[in-house]
């Protein structure tokens, strides 16, 4: 019965992925996906996006800045299954291939309004110290065949991971329509 | 007749499927069914079978257990088959994160973490109970995991508000499993975005447990993990600080007013 729909809200996603610390890397790019729940529907903007790559600044601040815009809404009747959004960064290693240097992710802000959101990247951790030395030497560091992984909760037993410093990305979020459940 | 607005989740596909529908499905009636509103009346009707508890009952004893009731006792807004309005079970989303976790003296962490409700709650949507991965900070010493949490629960009373208990283990080199502390904390009750910090503790037993654990690993571990979050046999324990647990958690609330309940 199409006339007996659930309420639909929208939310709207605005913002940046605004900068990085990585003290030991540099001239890096970060990708950016959402992961939803079956419930979840993007309608407008993109929910995906490769950023260009960045290199530290020379002053003191050594900083690395991508200022890269998101730009997405999504539609649901649900809030389970919030979107999350995961970022992961690349950058080349010595010998000048890409390997990745930090997953992460972190749920959309609840409340409309300005939100500023650090996020703690890491990497997967090879199992032995041999694989260490081999995929160092041969630029196949181990990464998730699919990133959004990282948003999920199960499976992630017997992972072992290495965290970097945190990140910074600044997310705006507004409410297109925010009326989460219509009262009646 | 004002259609009402259904609280489970529906995809946008195409298929009818409920998403939701875990349940048993409800019996068949004659009277009008309205499309899609299976799982909603098999959730009401499975009350029928929980042990409810007087107490703080959120207004739904008082639809009889008549032969047709279960078409009065429709999960929705709006009005049922007989014309009268109807009451929806109060509904909690909570959302966010465990962040990760300081202060303890191991380096590899990872945290097993889990909700334990009260009966009159039921968890809709969502992973109960599960575990993160073992994480080794390279600069710092936080350990995240920044594993997601995401829960739907629909409830008829407030007691038995949901507690996330954790237990914090640390992993070494060789692979052995080490307890690093137990903790538990409330889910927020006023919905928005909330930083929790969950202290741990650990059992330390007798001096010749803590020489063994300092030369060989391994320690005194809860037999019943339901003492981490119930204060019923705490007295017997002599237990030492671990380190702190932090967690972001979003909480959404949903027709807790209607039941007089403000938040």
């Amino acid at each position: 019965m199409a006339a007996a729909g659930p309420s639909v809200f929208l939310l709207m996603v605005n913002g940046q992925v605004e900068s990085a610390q990585f003290p030991e890397y540099d001239d890096l790019y970060c990708k950016y996906c959402f992961v939803y729940g079956q419930d979840w529907a993007p309608t407008a903007g993109l929910e995906e996006g490769i950023s260009q790559i960045t290199s530290k600044s020379q002053d003191v601040r050594q900083a690395l800045v991508w200022n890269f815009p998101i730009d997405v809404t999504f539609k649901s009747t649900n809030p389970y299954g919030w979107p999350q959004i995961v970022l992961s960064v690349y950058g080349p290693d010595v010998f000048g291939n890409d390997v990745v240097r930090g997953y992460g992710a972190v749920h959309v802000p609840f409340s409309p309004g300005r939100h500023k959101r650090t996020i703690p990247m890491f990497v997967p951790e090879s199992a032995s110290t041999l694989q260490k030395f081999t995929s160092w030497f041969m630029g196949r560091r181990p990464e998730y065949t699919d990133p959004k992984v990282v948003a999920q909760g199960e499976g992630r037993e017997g992972e072992n991971t290495e965290t970097e410093i945190p990140r910074v990305a600044r997310l705006w979020l507004c409410p297109a329509q925010l009326t989460l459940f219509c009262p009646q | 007749m004002p259609e009402p607005c259904v609280v489970t989740g529906r995809r946008f596909s195409q298929n009818g499927e409920n998403v939701h529908h875990t349940l048993a499905p409800p019996p068949q009636a004659a009277g009008p069914i309205r499309q899609g509103r299976e799982a909603a009346v098999a959730l009401v009707t499975t009350r029928e079978a929980e042990g409810g508890r007087d107490g703080e009952r959120l207004g739904t004893s008082d639809l009889s257990l008549s032969g047709r009731s279960w078409e009065k006792r429709e999960l929705g807004l709006g009005v049922s088959a007989r014309g009268e309005r109807v009451r929806a079970m109060a509904e909690a989303h909570v959302i966010g994160q465990i962040v990760g976790a300081t202060g303890f003296s191991e380096n590899s962490l990872f945290c097993k973490w889990g909700v334990h409700t009260g009966a009159a709650w039921k968890l809709l949507s969502g992973i109960r109970e599960g575990q993160t991965q073992v994480d080794t900070p390279q600069i710092g010493d936080m350990a995240y995991w920044s594993h997601p949490i995401d829960l739907h629960f629909a409830t008829k009373g407030l007691q038995g508000w949901p507690r996330l208990h954790l237990q914090v283990w640390s992993q070494d080199s060789f692979g052995r499993c080490q307890l690093a502390g137990y903790g538990f904390c409330h889910v927020p009750s006023s919905p928005g975005t909330h930083k929790l910090d969950c202290p741990t503790w650990r059992p330390l037993g007798s001096w010749r447990e803590q020489l063994a654990r300092a030369f060989v690993g391994g320690g005194p571990q809860l037999l019943h993990g339901d003492t981490i979050y119930s204060g019923a046999d705490r007295y017997r324990l002599h237990t030492a600080a671990g380190g702190t647990v932090h967690l972001e958690l979003g909480l959404l609330l949903r027709h807790f007013d209607r039941y007089g309940v403000e938040c």
